[in-house]
């Protein structure tokens, strides 16, 4: 399942996928990925993007 | 004897050499594979493991089942290809998984190693038609064994060094196309 939310708060930062990446110390594909659900990040990936983007894991990641 | 000691000890020193120059890379630029990536890599190990896996027991098939007077390839000639195909299959499943390249500060332009690639596969390909043009014959047979010689090898390394070449063109496209 895609996840909007990422893609919508990482736009709203004005952030790229790569500058994401950057900050989250991984490559672009991943940040890519996760975007489009193609892959399950770990915990620490997911909190990593949460402090990159200002945002709590629930508003990320938690599915209602 | 003699000449054996010489060539392991002349391995040993490529190995060595080509160890410290990676370890000095892997220091200066830090590069390392994202969570990601390392799964990729894994799995691209895997599936190169079972290609070699299977086409092991497909050539020890061929060879002890059918008979001799079928064509069938020597086994030094079997185990070069053996390498070749699963380096291929390793590394063109991770270029197209984008997990070839770690994080970090990457020296080589990720645009030019396709070219690389293919440029290695040229050299191959050149000195296959070098040694053709030397005489060499493509099928060397004897007893309905094709004996290895160098034309085969050069030939089997420039098309494993073709595909990846190719993967490497594939995911560019196809990265350029995403980021527009």
């Amino acid at each position: 399942m895609k996840n909007l939310r990422l893609k919508a708060a990482r736009a709203a930062k004005d952030l790229s996928q790569e500058a994401l990446a950057d900050l989250c110390d991984v490559s672009r594909q991943t940040i890519s990925a996760i975007e489009k659900g193609d892959y399950n990040p770990t915990i620490n990936l997911c909190i990593a993007i949460c402090k990159a983007l200002d945002k709590t894991l629930d508003e990320l990641f938690w599915e209602e | 004897m003699g000449i054996y000691f010489f060539m392991f000890i002349c391995m040993l020193v490529v190995v060595g050499v080509v160890a410290l120059f990676s370890y000095g890379v892997h220091v200066n630029t830090g590069e390392h594979y994202d969570e990601r990536q390392k799964l990729s890599r894994g799995k691209a190990g895997t599936i190169a493991f079972y290609t070699m896996e299977v086409l092991t027991v497909i050539y020890f098939l061929y060879s002890d089942t059918l008979p001799e007077t079928y064509l069938r390839l020597d086994t030094s000639l079997f185990l070069i290809m053996l390498l070749f195909v699963g380096l291929a299959v390793f590394c063109c499943y991770n270029i197209l998984h984008e997990s070839y390249f770690g994080v970090g500060k990457n020296y080589w332009s990720k645009n030019y190693y396709s070219v690389f690639w293919l440029l290695v596969s040229g050299l191959y390909f050149a000195n296959y038609r070098l040694s053709l043009e030397e005489g060499e014959s493509i099928f060397s047979i004897k007893n309905g064994v094709i004996i290895m010689n160098g034309v085969q090898v050069s030939f089997v390394a420039g098309v494993a060094f073709m595909a990846i070449g190719i993967c490497g063109i594939i995911r560019l496209v196809a990265n350029r196309r995403q980021e527009e």
